[in-house]
């Protein structure tokens, strides 16, 4: 269902429903925004498994702001619990927070998660994203790793003449070295493939051989996405 | 250049249509820099460079020359850089102002002359060794030069993508330059031989001497 959208639709959709969400502060719409982007998730066809470790991540970050944030108020309506006193303003704000930040994940995931790496930075390109910050994510991709075979390379060099790191001057000398090398050899390939790319007549600008279409579901989903946003913007501040 | 000394100093070479030139010589002796000055890579600290009839100084009249060779690397990772062989294939075409369509047609058309049909879906960077020669080779091809410069091409090859590689040259018409020191490959490839040594140019066989 997600996975036959345009990519283009799926990427758009995806930064305008985070911005509506970001300015949601009722929990009935949080609410349903959540129940929503619970829905995208189980048509994305995405396990629970494969997401549960970035779910964890964002989560976690968020256990941090419920144990300072709360505490550090000073409010009319703190409540007192014996051994501290709660903010229940800051407290409601940490709850705001850890679902707005759920429903974005769970939105970028079963939207854009669903692209291949290639095809996002195609459509990125398509509907006029800075080029160079696609060039530059399509680069990384690719050269990623090379660049990590690079490391291993100059790693079992390092082993094969009996380095073992230790706390002292020589292995910090050691690693900054390595650091260096690799990022040299960085900056060496990135000429190469530059000179390269220029012999191939690259002006600046990359030609895509594909193809996005608008189809009909496409259609569909944007103004059913159209007007859920609305309904939420409309709720929250009319 | 790396050391100070002066490179190719008082080289005049060249290169007739058709020919086949093999540039041998140690490393360092300036066989890459002379393939990148060809194509306006490096600049000649002296002397000029003279392709397809004219006098080429600019950025833009080497852009012309480029369009018109196909210059193949050393390492085809400095080469392939998009996530699918026929993304990589079709992007000299496309950039030479070719319609989506026609790239696709000739990206296919030379995959399958260099027998590397249903290639085009794989991901370039799971390739073997060979295989990404091969493509590299394709990917300058489909932008049917008139010239084909090859740097050090049965680098990394087993004998099977060797043997390959030479059939492959051996069945296309064109000028090639190719630079390498491995003799038996340049022999079954090419007719006219250069050797460059401490930066001077050497005629080793024939007339020599293109460019």
């Amino acid at each position: 269902m997600v996975h036959s959208l345009d990519p283009r639709t799926r990427i758009v959709s995806c930064f305008i429903f985070a911005c509506a969400v970001s300015q949601l502060s009722s929990f009935a719409a949080l609410a349903s925004a959540l129940l929503l982007s619970l829905v995208l998730f189980i048509f994305s066809k995405i396990t629970f498994r494969e997401v549960s470790g970035r779910l964890l991540a964002l989560n976690i970050f968020f256990l941090f702001f419920f144990l300072s944030l709360p505490f550090s108020g000073q409010g009319k309506d703190s409540v007192d619990i014996g051994w501290a006193i709660i903010d229940k303003e800051y407290f409601l704000n940490c709850c705001r927070a850890l679902i707005r930040g759920n429903i974005i994940l769970l939105l970028c995931i079963s939207l854009i998660n669903t692209v291949d790496i290639l095809t996002f930075a195609q459509a990125l390109s398509s509907i006029r994203f800075p080029s160079k910050l696609v060039h530059l994510m399509m680069f990384t991709i690719r050269y990623l790793d090379i660049v990590h075979c690079e490391y291993l390379q100059i790693k079992r060099a390092v082993i094969a003449r009996g380095f073992v790191p230790h706390m002292d001057m020589h292995t910090y000398r050691t690693i900054a070295g390595m650091a260096a090398s690799i990022m040299i050899k960085a900056l060496d390939r990135a000429e190469r493939v530059n000179a390269a790319m220029k012999c191939r007549c690259f002006d600046g600008k990359f030609y895509s051989v594909k193809k996005f279409a608008l189809r009909r579901g496409d259609l569909f989903y944007i103004s059913l996405s159209s007007l859920t946003v609305t309904i939420f913007i409309w709720g929250e501040f009319f | 250049m790396p050391g100070g000394a002066d490179v190719l100093a008082g080289l005049d070479l060249t290169l007739f249509e058709d020919e086949r030139i093999a540039v041998t010589g140690p490393t360092g002796a300036g066989k890459t820099t002379l393939l990148q000055l060809m194509v306006g890579l490096l600049t000649p600290f002296s002397g000029t460079v003279n392709a397809f009839g004219r006098e080429r100084v600019s950025e833009k009249d080497f852009r012309e020359v480029r369009a018109r060779t196909g210059f193949c690397f050393q390492n085809p990772d400095d080469q392939l850089f998009c996530a699918t062989v026929l993304e990589d294939v079709a992007f000299g075409p496309l950039n030479l102002g070719k319609s989506r369509d026609e790239a696709l047609a000739v990206s296919l058309e030379t995959l399958d002359e260099l027998g590397l049909e249903n290639y085009e879906n794989k991901v370039t960077y799971r390739l073997s060794g060979g295989e990404k020669r091969l493509v590299s080779l394709a990917s300058v091809l489909s932008m049917r030069p008139d010239v084909l410069l090859l740097d050090e091409p049965s680098n990394g090859l087993d004998d099977y993508h060797s043997d390959k590689l030479i059939e492959i040259l051996n069945s296309i018409n064109k000028t090639i330059v190719i630079v390498s020191h491995n003799n038996a490959f340049n022999e079954k490839t090419c007719g006219n031989f250069l050797r460059l040594e401490n930066g001077q140019a050497k005629p080793a066989i024939s007339r020599g001497t293109g460019h």
